[in-house]
């Protein structure tokens, strides 16, 4: 029956990640935009169980459902959301969970299950269309290896990940249709990140390019997703997406709370400027988007902990949270006005930041058309069941 | 724990509502709409399913005074979920009729909540009767307030075991066929919201009398009235709560505090009626767009229906919140104006975008959609205004505002 009562454990948790954010992370906001997380930060993190998120209790992690993985998220979206990313976003691990069988998760993912701060990243976009589609990265099988040359783009974490999950083309007259996924560790000879790429938000976040020649992987490393790759490739940026939607909940809900403290302390013509209707009705507006699009992401978290496989839930959540984020942080610089836009706030900093997750995972647009072809009962070819990069690119 | 699924007993109710609404509204929709009237086979079918108050029939819980089978198996109080769910489906249906389903409607809140047991069990006696149709209303705007409900003028005098009003009410829904309306009057206009007064006025009072039947944009179906009070003489055992209800300041706050339970109802009406604009345009989408058409073309379309969807999604799932705290217990003013606020303009919104997405097709008078374009837009006005809701919220939000 609907209910929207937490459990006291769920409360529990939200409050702890709450305290982490606002004591150690929301104060540092300007430093981590500059020097990205620092150790102390990831080690606390870590101590607090948050590692391991993702992880299956079987598999030694938390055991979280993804409405408790949302409650994280939004705490730690509301400190600041690219601490948020680069500690919790974990696409690497993501990946493995949605494409690898049993035995593969088990031994990529034993240095994170024993306990180990473990970082993953995973390489999916790449800068350029490939003219038949799919990627111009290429997977060649050379007996019991696969050898990947190419470019990769936008991979958040190419230069420090501790493994990486590589989308490639294997069967290269195959387009969208014929791409394959691997594992790659970070000692692998060829693999060279790129130079940190600067973004115009979540500039704390490093994200690099990540050149490929001749690295040899073992066969045993690729990904093969089950019974359709594509469809376990959907669920990734599913979740992906729904990750990234719970933080830009908690990043509008930081902006807007910030709007509107501003807005009763600051005064103009002889009263606090949220006394003008015009500014009250926006903090009401954006009061109603946050709850609005928290309750998408917890219907949505609450239909994959239900098993059902949350497509359309999952794809409205990202365009409404996303949304709000960029509305709320809009709106949050217009309210502190010329404030707003100067880094003595942090409202310029959300502003950018929410601009920058929007494209994180995914994007509006292709959230929108798996919606559109959800509710339509489209049956879609696999280009456009994935953010893929020659329309779109997005950064993971 | 946090559940957005409807249990066994609200999918129930939703699916034979839903299968009501249907059957038994859409097919007399437009001719309801030309002829400015609810078909009597209609109101007699409603009659026959113990449709009462707020659009939940008895067999789910309602009656006409709102005291009933609204607890679940554990006593968990829960009309109020079951009143969104059901009012989604009937405003699916159609949105004027199902302000013109027989009950003591709007009105039944403030005599629940303000009543005395014998005036409860006195004005809601007829609403028994299966038999026949009965309407309440509710009598709070005038001329020259609506939201701004504390300046309202018509005045009560008190002579003898009488009270004397006088004044004009309009936008009253159901106001000249109901048997009662709960008229507000004010006995000192500088007292503000103490000097205010509520009375059930009888149809028939002396001095009471209808004026015009507006002519409205839609909503055709629904009556909305005029009505005139000249030295009406209303018995003060009318006045709801009886003298002693006044002394507190509580007795205005209890009339506003009905809007907690009626605002996330009207704002799940207006969700429903998105929801059967957003259904044509995607079914039109489906067999106009989906083959032969230029990809681009499909998708600017897809893109604004999946906006739709999404955003009809975001209101229910805001009028669940709201009426859930309802059960619960939880104050929910602030939560409800959100509700109502949020989903009256999606809604709105939503019947436009529908318009866009099906062309011209959306225009024509033979199909709903245009008609849902002219009925919706009164769901962002009526129960408080999107902007009267906007400073119910801001009052919330911001500590120390008092007024703008």
């Amino acid at each position: 029956m609907i209910s929207f009562t937490l459990e006291e454990e769920e409360r529990l948790l939200q409050e702890t990640v709450h305290s982490f954010a606002e004591v150690d992370i929301r104060p540092h906001y300007r430093d981590s935009e500059k020097t990205g997380v620092p150790d102390a930060l990831r080690k606390k993190f870590h101590e607090l169980g948050l590692t391991g998120l993702d992880l299956p209790a079987e598999l030694g992690g938390t055991g979280l459902t993804w409405l408790a993985r949302s409650l994280v998220l939004e705490e730690l979206g509301w400190g600041d959301a690219g601490v948020a990313v680069d500690l919790a976003s974990q696409a690497g691990v993501l990946a493995i969970l949605a494409l690898g069988d049993a035995a593969q998760q088990k031994r990529v993912l034993a240095p994170l299950a024993a306990g180990n701060a473990v970082q993953s990243a995973l390489a999916f976009s790449e800068a350029k269309a490939a003219p038949q589609g799919g990627f111009a990265t290429t997977a060649r099988r050379d007996g019991d290896f696969y050898v990947l040359d190419g470019e990769k783009a936008f991979v958040h974490g190419a230069g420090s990940a501790d493994f990486m999950v590589v989308f490639a083309q294997v069967e290269p007259d195959k387009g969208w249709d014929g791409i394959g996924a691997f594992v790659v560790d970070k000692a692998a000879p060829g693999l060279r990140p790129g130079a940190n790429v600067e973004t115009t938000g979540l500039c704390g976040v490093e994200k690099q390019s990540l050149k490929l020649s001749g690295v040899r992987v073992p066969a045993m490393n690729r990904l093969q997703g089950g019974a359709d790759f594509v469809v376990a490739a959907e669920t990734l940026f599913r979740r992906l997406g729904l990750k990234t939607s719970a933080i830009a909940v908690g990043m509008a809900r930081a902006a807007y709370e910030y709007a509107l403290r501003y807005s009763e302390e600051r005064v103009a013509f002889g009263k606090p400027i949220g006394h003008f209707q015009f500014i009250a009705f926006t903090l009401s507006d954006m009061a109603m988007a946050v709850d609005g699009a928290r309750w998408m992401v917890w219907r949505a978290a609450t239909e994959l902990d239900q098993g059902r496989d949350g497509r359309a839930e999952c794809a409205m959540a990202y365009s409404h949270a996303l949304e709000t984020a960029m509305y709320a942080a809009d709106w949050s610089v217009q309210i502190l006005g010329g404030h707003g836009y100067i880094c003595d706030h942090p409202a310029e900093k959300w502003m950018r930041d929410a601009k920058t997750l929007a494209l994180w995972g995914g994007s509006r647009e292709f959230a929108n058309a798996v919606v559109a072809d959800a509710i339509v009962g489209a049956t879609p070819a696999a280009c456009d069941r994935l953010p893929v990069h020659d329309i779109q690119p997005v950064y993971t | 724990m946090i559940d957005f699924t409807l249990s066994d007993t609200h999918q129930n109710i939703r699916s034979m509502v839903h299968w009501f609404a249907e059957a038994e509204m859409r097919p007399l929709s437009l001719q309801a709409d030309r002829e400015c009237k609810v078909p009597d086979e209609l109101v007699k079918k409603l009659m026959q399913m113990g449709v009462a108050s707020g659009g939940t029939p008895e067999t789910m819980g309602g009656s006409p005074d709102g005291i009933g089978a609204d607890k679940d198996k554990r006593g968990k109080k829960q009309i109020n979920r079951i009143s969104v769910i059901g009012s989604e489906e009937l405003a699916w249906g159609d949105p004027a009729m199902i302000l013109a389903i027989p009950g003591p409607g709007l009105g039944a809140p403030p005599v629940r909540f303000m009543g005395t047991p014998e005036q409860r069990e006195r004005f809601f006696a007829p609403f028994k009767d299966l038999e026949t149709a009965h309407y309440g209303a509710y009598a709070l705007t005038e001329p020259g307030a609506g939201s701004d409900a504390a300046a309202i003028s018509t005045t009560a005098v008190k002579d003898g075991n009488h009270y004397v009003l006088n004044g004009v009410k309009c936008f009253i829904t159901n106001g000249a066929k109901a048997i009662w309306n709960v008229v507000f009057a004010t006995i000192d206009k500088s007292k503000g919201r103490a000097g205010h007064r509520v009375f059930v006025v009888e149809k028939g009072t002396p001095g009471f009398r209808v004026g015009r039947i507006e002519e409205k944009m839609g909503m055709h179906a629904s009556e909305t009235a005029e009505l005139i009070l000249e030295d009406c003489r209303v018995h003060q055992d009318n006045l709801l709560g009886g003298e002693a209800h006044y002394a507190s300041k509580e007795g205005f706050m209890g009339a506003m505090k009905t809007f907690d339970l009626t605002r996330p109802l009207v704002a799940s009406m207006a969700t429903g009626i998105a929801r059967a604009a957003y259904e044509r345009a995607r079914d039109f989408f489906k067999e106009n767009y989906m083959t032969g058409r230029p990809i681009a073309r499909y998708r600017v379309i897809a893109d604004k229906l999946a906006e739709i969807a999404r955003n009809i999604d975001a209101a229910r799932l805001m009028v669940w919140r709201a009426a859930w705290m309802a059960d619960e217990g939880i104050p929910n003013t602030k939560e409800a104006s959100m509700s109502k606020a949020y989903a009256g303009q999606l809604a709105t919104k939503a019947c436009i975008d529908a318009i866009q997405v099906m062309g011209a097709a959306g225009l024509s008078r033979d199909g709903f959609v245009e008609k849902w374009f002219r009925d919706i837009k009164v769901y962002d006005i009526f129960e408080g205004t999107g902007q009267a809701q906007r400073i119910v919220i801001s009052k919330r939000i911001l500590q120390n505002l008092k007024s703008f």
